[in-house]
């Protein structure tokens, strides 16, 4: 425990047996216990260059939904600058289908180059706890993907597949937020991003779901992984 | 203000864990499966001796287990806790925040 923990006179007698405890000095004794145990789990959460891939393949779903996702023929005009109105009302299954698949894609391929990379830097460093740290982490991240789901099935049942982005961005968030409270300081502040992206974008800007897919999970994203890898490293 | 009890919660605070630096490590440790002996050294701000030692009292109270191998050619010495480690901190932690609940009550 550093010095910062405790007052020297705690210090000197934490030893041996001491004949009383305050309960000040006891919480003070929980909060460093508590920090200490978070130490390495916030040290194995961080990964820059796999913030930098879900950036990049973020960017790759996005080109590919507004290439298999075409306008509607009978769309105004803004319906081809990526307007919410080329997906409400859409009933074509196949399309929609396709379109799910590329960003259940994109998801599986993010999570698994993230749980990779942190596995290869654990095995490089010769530490074995990174276990504990991706269960405890996937723990967290599971409120904020079922809320994403929820949002998914719910736009969906209501024919409103453009909100869909934004819901997934308010749960992505959620998760975040979440990791953050054990992770580093970016984690959060990524988290508290996706959620104000979220949530204003649903207000301000619901035409605009693919620009905002592209600039949150996209561009948040690779700023993320630049900020991450110049801070933290790897 | 002091805690007021019949029975004082501080006697049963574990001693071999109450000292800072096992105590350090302990908490350390705990929230992970294991760590190298460097990692909890630079993490602590240890030194190897002041490690080893309290490292060894840790083991002799069967809190801790020291696992030595190879990574390549270069050794390395794992750290780990013993669910009886385990325990004894799960308890030590569960007897400060009863301190708490005593002063709050």
């Amino acid at each position: 425990m550093e010095a910062a923990d405790m007052t020297q006179a705690e210090q000197a007698q934490s030893p041996t047996g001491e004949s009383d405890m305050t309960p000040e000095q006891a919480a003070r004794h929980l909060k460093a216990i508590r920090e200490l145990m978070e130490r390495p789990i916030r040290q194995t959460t961080r990964s820059g260059l796999a913030g930098g891939i879900a950036g990049a393949l973020a960017l790759a779903g996005c080109a590919v939904t507004g290439v298999i996702w075409p306008a509607r023929p009978d769309g105004p005009p803004e319906s081809l600058v990526f307007s919410n109105t080329r997906f409400s009302g859409i009933q074509d299954g196949d399309t929609i289908l396709a379109a799910g698949l590329t960003w259940l894609a994109v998801l599986v391929i993010a999570a698994t180059a993230d749980v990779v990379i942190t596995w290869a830097r654990a095995r490089r460093r010769g530490e074995t706890y990174w276990k504990r740290a991706q269960f405890q982490t996937g723990l967290a991240i599971l409120p904020g993907f079922v809320l994403a789901a929820f949002f998914t099935y719910m736009f969906g049942a209501w024919n409103e597949y453009g909100l869909i982005p934004f819901g997934w961005m308010i749960g992505y968030g959620m998760a975040l937020w979440t990791v953050g409270m054990f992770s580093i300081t970016e984690v959060k502040v990524l988290g508290a991003a996706f959620l104000a992206a979220g949530w204003m974008g649903m207000v301000l800007l619901p035409g605009y779901p693919i620009v905002l897919l592209a600039a949150t999970f996209g561009g948040f994203h690779l700023v993320y992984g630049a900020v991450v890898w110049r801070r933290h490293g790897g | 203000m002091r805690i007021v009890a019949q029975e004082p919660l501080h006697d049963k605070l574990d001693e071999v864990i109450h000292q800072r630096v096992r105590l350090a490590i302990m908490s350390t440790l705990a929230g992970v499966e294991s760590l190298e002996f460097g990692q909890v050294k630079s993490m602590l701000g240890l030194t190897d001796g002041n490690l080893s030692t309290h490292a060894r009292v840790l083991e002799e109270a069967g809190y801790l287990a020291i696992h030595k191998r190879f990574r390549g050619r270069r050794p390395q010495t794992l750290y780990h806790l013993t669910p009886k480690g385990r325990a004894a901190f799960k308890q030590y932690v569960d007897n400060l925040e009863q301190m708490l609940k005593g002063e709050q009550a």
